[in-house]
């Protein structure tokens, strides 16, 4: 089972939730920014914002009178026709006799082949599956407690993965907080879960754990939640599990065949048989393998396997089943009379680790009353892999509009396929790309294929690819001009190492009418309530290790914090000591984020455990500690998991947290209030914002109003707005304003000017090009922005005001050097510096309060499979604005971190 | 600007009369959209849209509201002719004859029609780069603006697998984007 990439599936969530809110399919939906590539994902909603907003209504001209006469078809439409439906009924002595029949004619010597005989069970939750070797739950179990209640109502567990359906009546925290308990104690960690059924509001989740250990038939779901729910697995094969009234039975392997050469091979008794089921073609197998059917539809479930260990079954994604190329295109399933019904669907097809393809294809009608049906499919798609090449001579100097002859054919099963020019287009400076059609394939009855399988060519970067086009023609299309590679010139061989082709039908597989199987709910077993066990709640930690190096904190100092085990340096830096780091305290815990008393006589940390995979802080803690000897205090110690934000307010009277949301898919934001007095009023409050997409928060200098970037809800677009969140004394939302209220027009990462009367932020002036960012400013007056200037460069997105507000600073990535630029910009003139390049992760830059400093810690490390992304090392650097100069303050090495760092103003 | 309106026909409720007074002017620009982004030129895209409302006319008794939604009903059929055309490209010769006599109304375009046609023509030659599924579900989801599971059940994929599709295929357009633009 492939694991699920949280990161990724994070982001393509948040994608796509904006797409739909752009193109109002789900106007309202509860998304927001969940990753840390914000640059990318907003220049991936203006591409989507395009393809939405391109309109061809000029173009459009409907036949004369097409109109008027769908205007009188309307009355039809309540009318539905009914009579070409099929009418349902039960086969119970076909399947029997079928199944009988089978069992006789394929008559194993070993009871272990009666398993896999069975072949493929069907659980609506997860469609077919092998019944060989998969474990179900027994029965589903269910726990209550307060009054909600938590459902396990399916599981599935085999050698790929175990996946479990769970249902819940209101809602569960954090579904990443869950694991299966072994009877020994040990635990197996979730890999990853997902909405069942798919959709924002549903009430149930799927998840997934890898393969059990063998023999551990009893295991007990738990969540730090509390909720401890005990599972028992029982063989699929003895499970109950409705008929999928076989077709064919399960296909031995060559291996095992071979491994009894004395018994009749039952191999070749199913083959002589599966004729009924099968269809072949160029030494490919498809066979008909198990139906599923249910009250308003069928399923079938088709299986690939190759005959001769060359041909593959399956193309791209994997699918069996192709469109036709000539005649009837149809994938459909017709009864004796004549009458049909087109497949309505299906599931992607999945390769099997031995090379066998199998796809489901759903029917959504109503079965016949006995009798045969016939599956009728277009073509197959299948896989070749090949070991030759197309070369074409380049010239010392390709130009754009240049075309290439060349005469290249390659030959796949008998299908030619012939290349007789490339043409090189683009603008010759950026991008240059060779791209060539093959001539249009016959069709015949020979395969088309549909796409070649490229290798990297010599000197190219990793642009290139074929698809297939009109006329069944292939293209190739390689960009001859890349970033690392340079321009290609003279001889370029481009490696084809295999194809992907149809199997032109149409092919048609009769089978019986298969058996309803109705849906049986099976009541759940319910779990001790009392055995419902939540997480313990952090130990207060040890003040035993603290200690304060008597240095007391002045105006411009640097603090910064190095983590070692588990606890913190505190250092601080002055200007007028030369910047030597001076120890300041040590501090138990792991600290991420220090707020400085203003009349700095002591301090406000978070300590925390880093979540390396999604880059966010679990476990945390909030402390004060006066400056003065005496021990840090604990103020709140139930923060939210998963903190992906942390801001103190500029009197220190606030803490503002954001944490990934994970059920919403958004961020949640909190407020500490610091000056609590008791243990209640020191608790993390949720600020009730009323739009679910803000993210960069931003405490105002000057008062208790949070700046944020965010998408309106309901956006047509997309486009981030500036909001502002007013807060009362109290710390209560007060209001929260969009700034902006640009519906077409971004409007991002806002930065107070130093005496909070507005902010800059970056924006888009709309318009022809998307891409040009500008730096807006506005004094707290709804939509009364005006433009400061273009940015100079254009992938420069994320920026830090300097506090004289005479300059900004952000981050580019240059593709060249590999390296991430921070680059100044100048207010007055536009003019711009390269302050310094990083090989690594830039984390928090931050400004001296006098503008002359700049610091950055430089973060390294690497990704590990099970443990996310590790840091190796960390540097911080101090750049001096004035003279231009840069140096490494720190260096730190793994497990010494530096984690934090901050200037005291 | 307005605020989206979402435009789904019924949602699987039996649908007014009236609704379909509307649903010709919603519809056939979101097929001739997905037409064109699938690679048809204007007048091509014309004639196919049109055939697919006259062939959705025809069928419209068929269409039950209880079980799909109109525009996944269309769009099947939209599907269907668009790839009956590309098998057989003498599909053009066999459209109904009143689409034969049709004038073509092509006027002289503008100065600012010659700006958007030449956006429109660099974000079809970026379309045209895409591989055939990945255009399929860049046009089901821009034109028909199709939720995911809607374009799953057209295209047989699963929900989960269209978001990655889509996801994916947007990086790739906007490189081939950026790289038009880089050109201009």
């Amino acid at each position: 089972m492939r694991r699920i990439d949280m990161r990724e599936e994070k982001t393509i969530r948040y994608v796509n939730g904006v797409i739909d809110n752009l193109l109002g399919i789900s106007p309202g939906r509860d998304f927001s920014q969940a990753t840390n590539d914000a640059g990318e994902m907003d220049s991936l909603i203006k591409v989507a914002s395009i393809l939405a907003d391109t309109e061809f209504q000029e173009e459009t001209l409907p036949a004369p009178g097409l109109r008027e006469r769908w205007m009188r078809g309307q009355a039809d439409v309540a009318r539905p026709d009914k009579s070409n439906r099929l009418l349902i009924r039960f086969a119970w002595a076909t399947a029997f006799v079928a199944i009988m029949t089978l069992l006789i004619i394929f008559h194993q010597p070993v009871m272990a082949a009666f398993g896999r005989l069975l072949g493929y069970g069907y659980l609506p939750e997860a469609g077919f599956f092998r019944l060989d070797g998969t474990y179900v739950l027994d029965s589903p179990v269910e726990q209550t407690h307060d009054g909600n209640r938590l459902t396990v109502t399916q599981g599935l567990a085999g050698s790929q993965g175990t996946r479990l359906w769970i249902t819940f009546s209101t809602s569960v925290d954090n579904p990443e907080a869950a694991w299966l308990e072994m009877p020994d104690q040990s635990r197996v960690e979730l890999q990853g879960w997902g909405r069942y059924p798919d959709q924002p509001a549903s009430q149930g989740l799927l998840l997934i754990f890898p393969a059990l250990p063998k023999g551990r038939d009893q295991v007990v779901l738990a969540f730090e939640q509390g909720w401890r729910l005990p599972l028992k697995w029982v063989p699929a094969a003895q499970a109950g599990i409705p008929s999928t009234n076989l077709l064919v039975p399960y296909p031995l392997s060559g291996t095992e065949e071979s491994a009894d050469p004395g018994t009749a091979s039952p191999d070749n008794q199913l083959t002589a048989s599966s004729r009924q089921t099968c269809v072949e073609s160029n030494a490919l197998e498809v066979c008909l393998q198990a139906t599923y059917a249910y009250e308003g539809g069928l399923e079938l479930l088709l299986e690939g396997r190759t005959l001769n260990g060359e041909l593959h079954p399956g193309g791209y994604l994997g699918d069996l089943v192709g469109p036709g190329i000539a005649g009837d295109d149809r994938l459909y399933i017709s009864d004796i009379s004549g009458q049909s019904v087109d497949a309505a669907g299906g599931v992607p097809g999945e390769i099997s680790q031995d090379g066998l393809v199998t796809q489901t294809l759903k029917f959504p009608f109503l079965l016949p009353d006995t009798g045969e049906l016939t599956l009728h499919i277009p073509s197959f798609y299948a896989h070749l892999n090949l070991d030759t090449s197309i070369e074409l001579d380049l010239g010392p100097d390709p130009q754009p509009g240049q075309q290439l002859a060349l005469d290249a054919s390659l030959d796949i099963l008998g299908q030619r396929l012939h290349f007789s020019q490339a043409t090189l287009v683009g603008d010759g400076s950026r991008t240059l790309r060779l791209e060539m059609k093959s001539d249009p394939q016959e069709t015949g009855d020979g395969i088309v294929v549909t796409m070649l399988e490229l290798g990297k060519p010599q000197g190219i970067d990793d642009m290139y690819g074929s698809g297939f086009g009109p006329q069944r023609q292939v293209s190739v299309t390689v960009e001859l001009l890349g970033v690392v590679s340079g321009l290609k010139t003279g001889v370029l061989d481009i490696p084809v190492v295999g194809a992907t082709f149809m199997l032109p039908g149409p092919y048609e597989i009769p089978f019986q009418v298969p058996q309803e199987s109705p849906q049986v709910a099976q009541t759940p077993v319910s779990a001790d309530p009392g055995s419902f066990e939540p997480a313990p709640t952090p130990t207060p930690l040890s003040m035993a290790d603290y200690s304060f190096s008597g240095r007391a904190l002045q105006p411009g100092d640097l603090l910064f914090t190095v983590v070692e085990d588990d606890q913190t340096q505190l250092y601080a830096a002055s200007s007028q000591h030369d910047l030597a780091a001076e120890q300041v305290a040590v501090l138990p815990g792991k600290v991420y984020s220090i707020g400085v008393q203003p009349d700095l006589t002591g301090i406000y940390y978070l300590t925390a455990t880093h979540d390396n995979v999604h880059k966010t802080l679990d476990n945390g803690q909030v402390f004060k500690v006066s400056l003065d000897g005496s021990l840090p205090v604990l103020l709140a110690g139930s923060l939210a998991e998963d903190l992906s934000d942390v801001q103190w307010s500029h009197d220190g009277h606030f803490l503002a947290l954001q944490a990934v949301d994970m059920l919403s898919e958004g961020l949640s934001t909190w407020l500490v209030d610091l000056a609590c007095q008791g243990a209640d009023s020191c608790q993390p409050r949720r600020l009730d914002l009323p739009e679910p997409a803000l993210w960069n928060m931003q405490w105002s200098p000057v008062d208790d109003v949070i700046a944020f970037s965010g998408v309106p809800a309901g956006s047509k677009y997309g486009a981030a707005d500036i909001f502002v969140a007013n807060l009362d004394k109290n710390g209560n939302l007060a209001e929260l304003v969009n700034l902006t209220a640009s519906e077409e027009i971004y409007d991002m990462f806002p930065q107070w000017l130093s005496d909070g009367s507005g902010m800059v932020f970056v924006c888009s002036l709309g318009g022809p090009d998307p891409n040009l960012y500008h730096l807006c400013k506005n004094d707290l007056q709804v939509g009364q922005e005006e433009v400061v200037m273009q940015i100079p460069v254009e992938t420069l997105h994320q920026v830090k005001l300097a506090p004289d507000n005479s300059s900004f600073v952000g981050d580019i990535y240059n593709p060249q050097t590999q390296t991430q630029e921070y680059i100044q910009v100048f207010l007055q003139d536009g003019a711009y510096r390269n302050l310094v390049e990083l090989e690594n992760y830039s984390v928090r830059v931050e400004f001296s309060s006098d503008s002359r400093y700049l610091t950055i810690i430089d973060q390294s490390g690497h990704d590990d499979p099970q443990r996310g992304w590790v840091q190796d090392a960390n540097k911080l650097y101090i750049i001096d604005l004035s003279a231009g100069e840069n140096h490494v303050l720190f260096e730190s090495q793994s497990p010494q971190l530096i984690t934090w760092q901050g200037w005291v103003r | 600007l307005k605020l989206p309106v979402n435009r789904q026909p019924g949602n699987g409720k039996p649908l007014p009369p009236e609704s379909f007074d509307c649903l010709f002017d919603q519809h056939y620009h979101a097929v001739f959209k997905y037409l064109r982004f699938q690679g048809l030129e204007t007048e091509e895209a014309n004639d196919l849209a049109s055939a697919v409302f006259l062939r959705a006319l025809d069928k419209l008794p068929t269409f039950d509201p209880n079980r799909a939604r109109f525009k996944t009903w269309l769009f099947t059929l939209v599907r269907n002719t668009l790839y009956n055309h590309w098998r057989d490209q003498a599909a053009r010769k066999s459209l109904p004859i009143e689409l034969a006599d049709r004038q073509s109304s092509h006027a002289p375009m503008p100065e600012e029609e010659a700006v958007r046609q030449e956006d429109h023509n660099d974000l079809l030659k970026a379309l045209r780069l895409l591989e055939d599924r990945e255009r399929e579900i860049i046009a089901l989801k821009f034109s028909a603006r199709l939720t995911n599971r809607q374009i799953a059940e057209l295209t047989g994929l699963t929900d989960s697998n269209i978001g990655v599709i889509l996801f994916r295929t947007l990086k790739r357009l906007k490189m081939e984007l950026d790289a038009e633009n880089r050109h201009a």
